[in-house]
């Protein structure tokens, strides 16, 4: 129907996939400006790539491929960003960061804290951020995280093994009770 | 009613069964597939040892909670409208009919390539006429080179690398009859 130019039919995919593509880009890119961006780059995209969709394998790997490649793109090419590292972050946002794990309700979705949440990731090499994503907050099985990084199954364990690893251990001082992190900024000079 | 009065040897064979449930080797295996059991992908002989051993271990206990909180916080997506859902829709169509004015995924991919082998052919025909007209007045250099011979020695810089496709592990049924 696309191919043969009912485009209202392309619409209909749009709202199908808006959702996973601009939740997915939202986690990759932690800004709505950004991510509302790439993911109408990404179905723009997908709409001239569909001649090359042969219909034999399942369209969401297909789109969430493109979709990675084209958020690990703007990650790149975004100059601003650089990879924060650890100790920058405790002395920066390290209050906020505490405050942010110690209440109760589940608040990533404000803005702030989105800005936040974009720093604790960056600590992240792109390929632990990619896999975590695809895995925690878009749900995805092992085999359809595979199939979409193009790995073997335990490639994707380890990877997401050890991406799980670090982010605890970045964040072991925010989690810990408060007394952890408090002692930890007294004894910085 | 007879009283059961456990043996000597029921009770060191439970002792040590108890043992080996908490012995750092098991331990060890049992945290490596804590987060499969978040996951999903566990066998039910191994979920069965997963959640017999979770209860009795505050470390792992502590492990799956830590992380839940870790993954509510970092990875939450926000919910969309409807109302949102459709002005994204609208833009994407919009885009799409400016950009190449509606045309068919079929026609806008050969715009795109002949978007490509525009400057492409000006750059063959540019370099053409440095080696036939150009070059062969310079002195000191070989009359022999040729343009076939340096477009085949860089012809791999040319081949494109087209979006990768990866096997099926379910169909989009809906979603193929809808693209075709």
């Amino acid at each position: 129907m696309i191919r043969s130019g009912q485009t209202e039919a392309y619409g209909d995919l749009v709202r199908q996939y808006h959702k996973k593509v601009m939740g997915y880009c939202l986690s990759m890119l932690s800004n709505h400006t950004d991510a509302e961006e790439a993911a109408q780059d990404i179905f723009v995209k997908v709409y001239h790539s569909l001649p090359k969709f042969k219909g034999d394998s399942s369209f969401s790997t297909w789109l969430y491929r493109i979709t990675t490649n084209h958020c690990l793109d703007v990650l790149r090419k975004r100059t601003r960003r650089k990879t924060t590292s650890l100790d920058a972050l405790v002395e920066q946002d390290g209050d906020r960061i505490h405050g942010l794990f110690s209440t109760a309700e589940v608040a990533a979705t404000r803005l702030e804290n989105r800005q936040l949440v974009d720093k604790i990731l960056s600590t992240l090499p792109e390929d632990y951020r990619t896999i975590l994503t695809l895995r925690e907050a878009d749900g995805l099985e092992y085999t359809e995280i595979a199939a979409v990084l193009h790995c073997s199954l335990d490639a994707v364990k380890g990877r997401l093994a050890r991406a799980r690893k670090q982010l605890q251990e970045n964040l072991r001082h925010f989690l810990s009770p408060a007394d952890v992190y408090i002692n930890k900024r007294q004894e910085k000079p | 009613m007879r009283r059961f009065i456990p043996s000597r040897t029921w009770r060191e064979n439970r002792k040590t069964r108890k043992a080996e449930d908490n012995s750092p080797m098991k331990h060890e295996e049992i945290k490596q597939k804590l987060f499969a059991l978040l996951d999903g992908p566990l066998s039910e002989q191994e979920r069965t040892l997963v959640e017999k051993h979770l209860p009795s271990c505050p470390e792992c206990q502590s492990a799956t909670e830590e992380w839940k909180k870790i993954s509510g916080v970092l990875f939450t997506q926000p919910a969309f409208s409807e109302a949102a859902e459709d002005q994204f829709v609208s833009k994407v169509m919009a885009r799409l009919s400016t950009a190449s004015g509606l045309q068919t995924p079929a026609a806008s991919s050969r715009w795109n390539t002949l978007q490509w082998l525009i400057p492409l052919a000006g750059s063959a025909v540019a370099a053409a006429w440095v080696f036939f007209f150009v070059l062969p007045g310079t002195p000191g250099l070989s009359s022999t080179a040729s343009v076939e011979n340096y477009f085949s020695d860089n012809e791999t810089s040319f081949s494109s690398s087209p979006v990768g496709i990866v096997p099926a592990s379910a169909t989009d049924d809906m979603v193929v009859a809808l693209i075709k």
